[in-house]
């Protein structure tokens, strides 16, 4: 079971996409299908976290077939496995895609044979993003989970969807482009393109620093960070709300997660050098992304752009280096994932029924629509941290770990847990209080039996990270101090692990 | 001095002569008791057997016909040299399966035996060329390969695009064709041999470089490389799109092999100056693709493109050659790189023209962008075939053509040339928007209205044309059977 319960977590979803798409069922039977395939592999993802050994250093459940051989970089292998860092993206994506056929019916209104065909075309593509261990395996699927989402905001996205899904598209490949030239350099120079032997690896430093640059640039686009955050908003203010809960919950993970594996793990080297640059960055993201969030008018593009000020926390605390706040930023990731999915999920049901998303076309729906106002209150609440909440364990342990190795870029990153707080409660003060200005708002279709189930179990989750995090806890940690020792020897070498650079602009007091 | 031929002349001869005896045979048929089921059927089976000729040439490298007992063979096929040469063979088949119903029923079936004995010539003119090492073999293939695609190209002669197009190919055809001839002829005068190694001789004089110049620029021109691939977009759109299929596929393959397996000979030219060709081929293909409303003129300038990204090849090649030696593990790599890359591209042309042909057919066969506009989605079959064509020209991950864009460059990077590798992956983030711009037209926008299909339900042309689609997915995800 062990060895095939990766091969089967990839597979399923593949298969599943070919059988909706090439099966003569009618549209109610394919959603059936769909929904079958997606709550198979969410039972595999869920066998994976339970089965998956805390107590084990390493990759677990590997499996590994020869692919085809390489001329210089030896034999391409169809290579699979989890450790702590990956096995929690794994279990998030195949519990988000459920969640998001559920609701598809609410808005996905044409050609649903095909928006399921793609849909688990992309959960096959990131799930394999997460799994694989071979650079070029690793790349394919980069690459594959693009194809689908460029298809589902193009198709089902709003008005303006062409331009945005082009963008989208566009900002990505550069990213990756880049990266395929970063990565052919390396499986050149050592010969290989296992993963788990070049993590082993020493790589010269001249190599390690332009790989990581080559590598680190498609995963800051990806995240994304400022300044490459631009297609975002579009991407996500277009595609339908199963799309920005995929993207927001998955896709950027895909990011943080190739920052910390193909990053920092690969090239630690170089990854100490640059990271108080990035942790720079990753606080720009933090205050910049509130900044613009408190300013927006329409309720998607203020979930969006709290997205990059949230990631930027998880790039502050991937480049703090250290165990604390690795883990936070590992354990925010999926945090993210389940807040900002609930939110844009929450978005999608204020815009079936009003075809609006604008912030002032709301009010006081805590009395006209108390369920959602519930629903919604739980989701803010998370996405600010409160404690009792994911989002607070998540942001402390970045914090409490930044503090240590960069105090200073930490103070700034607390302010954007203040600013958080200022724009998402702005937000749930205009949506659910004050006095009702819209008639329409007083007869809202009350939340469908659909919609409580694909909201009820994302809440749940929140408040179950908030109270006891030991579990996600417990299975990243290992992981994270296999990676503090990857690059200790480095920072020690730097004499960066005391006294860390000051970014620019800081004067030493 | 009569001397015998050999087994390995034989293995060589076969496929040659099978495709002529079909052609000739056809001829003799609508001579004697006109039947055109029975011209089709022989045409196929031609190419068919020609296929099949060509399977063991597929496992062994074969030389043979030597020139006057000499140890200079005229022709040589290698296992790479093979598979391209039944990407031709299967270029002219779907090719005819394509025109089995448009262009064979043109103007009454008047032209139906033109097509099916041009069809059979102009393969067995690409094997020539592929197989090559000798100029007189090169000049006789592209003369024999070319000669056909002219007439084909105009076959649709009250269609005044078509008309312009033959005209055009043929003009500019005859004159590289010329620029080859007279190229040889210097050569030869210069160093005394016709062999593909001539030009490796130490002291080269004037004479032989300017020759040599002259046969570079002939094979450029056929292989649609910039500054010469101004013909290319005016050809491939006007000429009937199963014939442009078989240009896209079968010609670039024959004529850009024919020129890698002639560089060596031109070393005239360092790693840099093809580098430069193609990144100015990259570019320019790029950029005049990028701005097309037409499909069939953006595919044909997208061929331009690819051709740039296989001068990396070369360039790969010239450098290994220069650094190396000939020895090495690697020292295939470069052909193999271009091998699968001209196989990659050959499925994907072929899917693509043919799906953009069954689509002309309810489109009033037009091919711009209005006329397709949401066509992919009332056609489904097609639709998806070109969908899967044109990401694969992409470059996206489990197609053959991802494969072999990351064949090339693991290719030119090795050599060290890392720069020029950078240089182009950024080019082909080009390519990225007019593919991704028509997929969009064909599958986000709302269709037009029905148009009368002008032919009907073709079931054997959309199931012939799975196969160069399904190849392109299968060869992405298991690209090794096609290193050769």
């Amino acid at each position: 079971m062990n060895q095939a319960l990766l091969p089967l977590l990839l597979g399923l979803p593949l298969a599943g996409a070919f059988l909706v798409l090439l099966s003569p069922a009618g549209e109610r039977l394919q959603r059936w299908i769909a929904m079958a395939v997606a709550l198979a592999t969410a039972a595999l993802g869920i066998q994976l976290f339970v089965a998956f050994q805390a107590g084990q250093e390493g990759f677990q459940f590997t499996f590994q077939a020869p692919w085809f051989r390489l001329p210089g970089a030896g034999e391409v292998q169809i290579a699979l496995g989890v450790d702590g860092i990956s096995v929690l993206m794994v279990t998030l994506s195949a519990l988000l895609v459920p969640i998001v056929l559920l609701v598809s019916p609410g808005h996905i209104l044409t050609r649903t044979r095909e928006y399921l065909f793609w849909l688990l075309l992309m959960e096959a593509g990131m799930l394999g993003v997460f799994l694989a261990l071979d650079l070029v395996l690793f790349y394919v699927f980069w690459e594959l989970s693009l194809i689908p989402l460029y298809f589902i905001i193009g198709i089902w996205g709003g008005e303006n969807r062409i331009y945005a899904t082009i963008k989208f598209v566009l900002y990505t490949l550069v990213g990756s482009l880049v990266m395929l030239v970063g990565l052919i350099r390396v499986a050149l120079d050592r010969g290989t393109t296992d993963v788990a032997a070049l993590l082993r690896d020493d790589l010269d430093p001249e190599l390690q620093r332009f790989a990581f640059a080559c590598f680190a640039l498609s995963f800051l686009i990806k995240v994304p960070v400022v300044p490459f955050h631009t297609w975002l908003p579009d991407a996500h203010v277009q595609a339908p709300a199963g799309g920005s809960v995929i993207l927001a919950g998955v896709m950027l993970k895909m990011g943080t997660y190739g920052l910390l594996r193909y990053g920092v793990q690969m090239f630690p080297a170089a990854a100490v050098e640059f990271a108080p640059w990035l942790a720079v960055i990753g606080v720009v993201g933090i205050v910049y992304g509130s900044l613009v969030a408190w300013a927006q008018r329409d309720f998607k593009k203020l979930v969006a752009y709290s997205s990059v000020a949230h990631l930027g926390f998880v790039v502050l605390g991937s480049f703090a280096l250290n165990v604390t706040a690795l883990q936070g930023a590992v354990l925010q990731g999926v945090n993210h994932g389940i807040s900002t999915g609930a939110l844009f999920l929450l978005v999608g049901v204020l815009y079936d029924r009003r075809h609006t998303r604008e912030l002032a076309a709301f009010g006081g729906l805590a009395r006209t629509f108390p369920a959602y106002a519930f629903l919604l209150v739980i989701a803010t609440l998370a996405s600010v941290g409160l404690p009792g909440t994911n989002g607070f364990v998540g942001e402390l342990l970045i914090l409490l770990g930044a503090f240590r190795s960069l105090p200073w870029l930490a103070v700034l990153g607390g302010l954007g847990v203040v600013l958080g707080a200022v724009y998402m409660l702005g937000m749930c003060r205009q949506v659910l209080f004050g006095p009702v200005t819209d008639e329409r708002n007083r007869s809202l279709e009350p939340l469908k039996p659909a919609e409580w189930l694909a909201l009820a179990p994302l809440c749940a989750l929140m408040l179950w990270i908030g109270l006891y995090p030991a579990p996600l806890l417990d299975r990243t940690r290992l992981a994270c101090e296999a990676l503090v020792r990857r690059v200790q020897p480095y920072q020690a070498a730097e004499g960066a692990a005391l006294t860390p650079p000051l970014p620019p602009g800081q004067e030493p007091r | 001095m009569p001397s015998a031929l050999t087994a390995a002349d034989w293995m060589l001869a076969a496929p040659l002569l099978w495709l002529t005896g079909a052609g000739v045979l056809i001829l003799l048929i609508d001579a004697l008791r006109p039947a055109r089921l029975a011209e089709a059927v022989v045409a196929l089976l031609g190419l068919t057997g020609a296929g099949w000729f060509v399977l063991p040439l597929l496992r062994e490298s074969v030389s043979g016909f030597a020139a006057g007992g000499g140890a200079v063979p005229m022709l040589v096929s290698t296992p790479g040299l093979a598979a391209l040469a039944l990407l031709c063979l299967g270029s002219a088949f779907v090719a005819g399966a394509l025109g089995l119903r448009r262009l064979v029923e043109y103007e009454g079936g008047r032209h139906g035996t033109a097509f099916w004995t041009l069809l059979l010539f102009c393969p067995a003119g690409m094997l020539l060329t592929l197989w090559s090492n000798h100029m007189a073999t090169l000049f006789l293939g592209i003369e024999t390969l070319s000669l056909p695609l002219y007439v084909l190209a105009a076959l649709q002669r009250n269609d005044e695009h078509s008309v312009e197009a033959g005209l055009k190919y043929f003009l500019l055809g005859a004159f590289a064709s010329g620029f080859l001839g007279f190229g040889m002829a210097l050569v030869y005068a210069a160093t005394g041999r016709m062999d593909a190694a001539a030009g490796q001789e130490a002291a080269l004089g004037p004479m032989a470089a300017v020759g040599l110049g002259m046969l570079l620029i002939g094979l450029l021109f056929k292989a649609a490389i910039a500054p010469f691939h101004l013909w290319a977009a005016d050809v491939y759109q006007g000429a009937p799109t199963p014939v442009t299929a078989l240009m896209a596929a079968g010609t670039k393959a024959a004529a850009v092999a024919a020129l890698f397996r002639w560089s060596p000979g031109i070393e005239l030219l360092p790693p840099t100056a093809w580098a430069m060709l193609g990144t100015l081929t990259l570019v320019v293909g790029n950029l005049s693709a990028l701005n097309q409303a037409n499909l069939k003129r953006m595919l044909a300038l997208s061929g331009v493109a690819h051709a740039g990204i296989l001068l990396y090849a070369l360039a790969a090649n010239a450098a290994g050659l220069r650094t190396g030696g000939s020895g090495g593990e690697y020292a295939d790599g470069p052909f193999q790189s271009l091998s699968f890359y001209l196989l990659a591209y050959g499925f994907a042309s072929l899917a693509a023209f043919g799906a953009l042909e069954l689509l002309e057919r309810h489109s009033g066969g037009r091919s711009d962008d209005d006329a397709l506009r949401g066509m992919a989605r009332r056609h489904p079959l097609p639709g998806a075939v070109l969908c899967v064509a044109l990401l694969s020209l992409a470059g996206f991950p489990f197609t053959a053509g991802f494969l072999a864009k990351y064949f090339v460059f693991v290719e030119l990077i090795r050599v060290g040339m890392t720069g020029w590798a950078l240089a182009g992956i950024l080019l082909t983030l080009l390519a990225f928007g007019y593919y991704l711009k028509a997929l969009v037209n064909l599958f986000m926008r709302e269709p037009g209205p029905q148009r009368p299909a002008m032919v009907p339900a073709d079931a054997f042309a959309a199931a012939v044309l799975l196969v160069p689609a399904i190849l392109s997915v299968v060869f992405g995800v298991w690209p090794a059977p096609l290193r050769l």
